[in-house]
């Protein structure tokens, strides 16, 4: 009788093989019935347990890793029991995908000097910092020369670098306060070192542009502003409109040349070659982060089948959603989700959204996405635009999704022994369903409240008593370009009480 | 990452004969003889190899034979063929063009297709494919196939088929449709694993060419030039205009492309095919060649004109100088040659849609001074 693919899948016993040896033979001919226990010395019966003892020892652990390492959604990833990656290995012959590894976050870090102290030059490796509230640490990675002139207000940075790689160093600013290596006069603190990055072009436009804040200690959170040229010529002649939503809409403003945006941002353009600004160009000014580039864990099995997935969208001339996520995977470790959209306003271009396994992704791997795509839409190249209209060339503009902080409350009963395993236990289920949650925008983007509750109760939980998600007993819709992430400093050990039972 | 060993890990002989001896090594089943040729010790010897085949020899052979870095033989054979919908490249008889020449006092002889072996310089066998009458001091030129399929290795420079006076005066790969006909050895493993690799486009490859054109060569073989251009009627639309080498395609291309377009383009697209309308590029002037080489010049200069007007751009511009280097090239002495309705800067400047053709041969539109 042939086997399933699902009894193939599963080492079978001792009995088993012994049963199906026997049914073989009595089908064959044989008197199986007549044949004398192995307790008693029956020969035949002891020769059939040899054989099924040593297939059950040799053959059958074989053959259920064999028929796992077939398919793409039964093939294991390593585990604790056995760390060997039939996933890795299968991702790697079949589809050309490389399982990615954990990175570490790197944060941009001010260092001053208070009272009097000589001029110093750290160098890589010599300075630990570490944040006193999650105890992570970072090393310096750059080299960095101190002198008196660098107070408070005037700091000089450096980038340090995760001890550990992973998504759980992601210290928000101003966090990361305390020299591990004490410093006789020196003082640091993770901070962002400009307001923005510098412009990213898309087009040909040599004029520049950059911006700042009119007020540092007032101005609101925006990710980014761009700027799309309207009109060729240089500054006073072009005219240009910006975004303050990551292209979803524009605001005409007119003639190129110094401008304050909403009373907040100062943009200042710079000439290049006649024509200085060209109309369709895009410049991105990303606002600058104290995170250079965030941490990943390494890639989950379901991460990696997904891309693996995905390959087979590659297989089309035109770049669709699941290329564009394979691209945004390339250009940085850091990206973990993507949505794609057309870009209602402008022909050819696509909105692209990521975001990283922590959150938002930085300014950095925003920029390295965008460089890696737009070369890579083969689609009506550099063609001009008509009169009055756009070029319908294909460009990308790419921005972080938008957090939406989740904050889980309710009563959870659970025995007494065991809180402490049921809350780490909670919380990696809930941080894991988390991340599962697609971008705002995309199918599925809903944070659900049955899920808190599973990944309580899976836990161990004994009952769970009014769960609400932000204050409600309902589920999260995210709105369009929102990552879901755990309200920051707040954990279920947290958010929850914890009632002994 | 682990391996496939690692996975598989297949025992070795002893680790399964000790497993078959262990189930045997009962108090139940007392040994009696355990000498070679006893009924115990043989039972035990076959079964041990019937699982040492199995486990160590069958199961790392299917693990190997699905993928493409270890498949060999007829798993990459199958592997391809299920898997990455390629087939492996089959064997090709090469095929060479023989001419054979008869010396005085032998012959006439009939030569007739498949009745005639030549010998290949690698002592390969070939065998006529066509036939004819040698005469006594004549020649004879025929095809002859390999004897199997296969890269030809050497060339026909003997008779086996014994024909008195009659010799191999020359022997080459035969060509058709520009193809030289070598044969071809079936494809190598290797090969053939590679082209399933391929099947996964490159990530980090950034293509040059534009998705929208090559579609368009695609489409129609007789479309060589294709120029983009936005479409002013439809926003975000493109006009994807269309030439061969001799300017205008036919309406039957035309329809080729924008059908090939349709079935691959993103339902936002809108690519609508045109045919480039021709322009006729009037040349002016005089050329000045020597007496004795003025056909040869002016077949070359039209030779060298035409192809660069098959080769610019739709939309692009007629320049001046490569006529001039077209004519002097050619072995003129001097000219003066124009273009008519040129631009002040001589050239001639294409609407978006206008390919080039010439309008006459230089031969006629240009005079033509002979010294």
């Amino acid at each position: 009788m042939p086997l399933t693919l699902a009894q193939l899948r599963t080492a079978e016993g001792t009995t088993a093989i012994k049963t199906r040896l026997l049914t073989n033979l009595d089908a064959a001919g044989m008197p199986i019935e007549d044949w004398i226990p192995s307790a008693q010395g029956g020969v035949e019966m002891i020769r059939v347990e040899a054989v099924a003892s040593a297939l059950q020892r040799l053959l059958a652990v074989r053959v259920a890793q064999l028929a796992n390492l077939m398919l793409l959604e039964l093939a294991p990833g390593p585990t604790d029991a056995d760390p060997r990656d039939h996933l890795g290995l299968y991702a790697e012959k079949r589809y050309k995908t490389t399982r990615e590894p954990a990175t570490k976050t790197i944060q941009s870090m001010a260092f001053w000097m208070v009272g009097t102290p000589s001029a110093k030059t750290l160098r890589p490796g010599d300075v630990i910092v570490a944040s006193s509230a999650t105890g992570n640490r970072y090393v310096l990675i750059d080299e960095v020369k101190i002198g008196p002139p660098n107070t408070a207000l005037n700091p000089v940075f450096g980038r340090c670098e995760a001890e550990q790689a992973g998504t759980s160093y992601a210290d928000s600013a101003e966090t990361v306060t305390t020299m591990v290596t004490a410093l006789a006069g020196v003082r640091c603190a993770n901070r962002r070192s400009a307001d923005f990055l510098p412009a990213s072009l898309t087009g040909f436009s040599s004029g520049t542009v950059t911006a700042f804040f009119d007020d540092p200690d007032n101005a609101p959170t925006i990710k980014s502003i761009r700027i799309r040229i309207e009109a060729d010529g240089n500054i006073g002649t072009s005219t240009f409109s910006y975004s303050l939503n990551e292209g979803q809409s524009w605001t005409f403003s007119g003639a190129t040349g110094t401008t304050n945006i909403g009373g907040f941002w100062i943009v200042a353009f710079t000439n290049g070659t006649t024509p200085s600004f060209l109309a369709g160009d895009v410049f991105t000014l990303l606002l600058a982060n104290q995170i250079v580039q965030r941490g990943a864990d390494a890639e989950t099995n379901e991460a990696l089948r997904r891309r693996c997935r995905l390959r087979w969208m590659t297989l089309s001339d035109v770049p669709l959603s699941g290329t564009i996520d394979l691209w945004a995977h390339l250009a940085s470790p850091e990206v973990d989700r993507v949505l794609s959209d057309a870009d209602p306003n402008t022909p050819g271009s696509i909105l692209v959204t990521i975001s990283a396994a922590s959150g938002e992704a930085s300014p950095s791997a925003c920029l390295a996405v965008g460089d890696y795509i737009s070369p890579r839409l083969n689609g009506y190249k550099n063609l001009p635009a008509p009169a009055g209209l756009l070029s319908p060339e294909e460009r990308v503009l790419v921005s972080s999704a938008k957090r939406r902080d989740i904050t889980g409350t309710g009563t959870v009963q659970v025995p007494r022994a065991n809180i402490a395993a049921v809350q780490l236990a909670a919380e990696t289920a809930w941080l894991a369903y988390l991340r599962s949650v697609p971008l705002g925008g995309d199918t599925g983007a809903i944070v659900r409240l049955t899920e808190l509750v599973q990944a309580v109760m899976d836990a161990g939980a004994v009952d769970f008593l009014a769960p609400t998600l932000n204050g409600a007993a309902a589920n999260v819709s995210l709105l369009h370009g929102e990552v879901a992430v755990q309200t920051a400093g707040q954990t279920l050990v947290t958010s929850l009480i914890w009632s002994p039972v | 990452m682990a391996d496939l060993t690692e996975i598989i890990d297949p025992p070795t002989e002893e680790e399964v004969a000790a497993e078959v001896l262990a189930g045997i090594a009962r108090k139940e089943n007392p040994v009696t003889d355990w000498n070679e040729g006893a009924i115990l010790r043989t039972a035990y010897e076959l079964e041990r190899e019937i699982i040492f085949d199995l486990v160590s020899t069958a199961l790392p052979t299917m693990a190997e034979g699905s993928f493409t870095d270890t498949a060999e033989g007829e798993w990459a054979t199958d592997l391809a063929r299920y898997w990455y919908a390629r087939d492996r490249g089959q064997a090709v008889v090469g095929i060479q063009t023989v001419t054979l020449a008869c010396s005085a006092g032998y012959g006439p002889y009939t030569i007739t297709a498949g009745r005639l072996i030549l010998l290949g310089t690698d002592g390969s066998r070939w065998i006529a494919a066509s036939g004819g009458t040698l005469s006594p001091l004549g020649t004879l030129t025929i095809d002859a196939t390999a004897e199997g399929p296969g890269a030809a290795r050497g060339i026909i420079a003997a008779l086996e088929t014994p024909l008195a006076g009659v010799t191999i005066q020359s022997a080459a790969i035969k060509i058709i449709a520009l193809v030289p006909q070598f044969g071809a050895d079936e494809e190598g493993d290797q090969a053939l694993m590679e082209r399933c690799d391929t099947r996964w486009p490159d990530l980090d490859t950034v293509g040059i060419e534009d998705r929208v054109v090559k579609w368009a060569k695609a489409g129609s073989t007789e479309v060589t030039r294709v120029k983009l251009v936005a479409d002013g009627d439809n926003p975000g639309g493109v006009v994807v205009v269309i030439a061969g080498v001799s300017g205008a395609v036919s309406g039957g291309a035309v329809t080729a492309v924008q059908t090939y377009i349709d079935a691959r383009q993103a339902i936002t697209d809108l690519n609508t095919a045109l045919n480039a309308s021709n322009l006729n590029v009037t040349t002016l002037g005089s050329v000045t060649v020597a007496a004795e080489r003025l056909l040869d010049v002016q077949a070359a200069a039209d030779a060298a004109w035409a192809a660069y007007l098959a080769g610019t751009q739709i939309g692009g511009k007629v320049r001046r100088a490569e006529l001039t280097q077209a004519i002097m090239d050619a072995g003129a002495i001097d000219t003066d040659a124009e273009l008519d309705s040129a631009g002040p800067d001589g050239n001639l400047t294409l609407a978006s849609d206008q390919a080039p053709v010439p309008d006459d041969t230089l031969a006629n539109s240009l005079t033509w001074v002979v010294l």
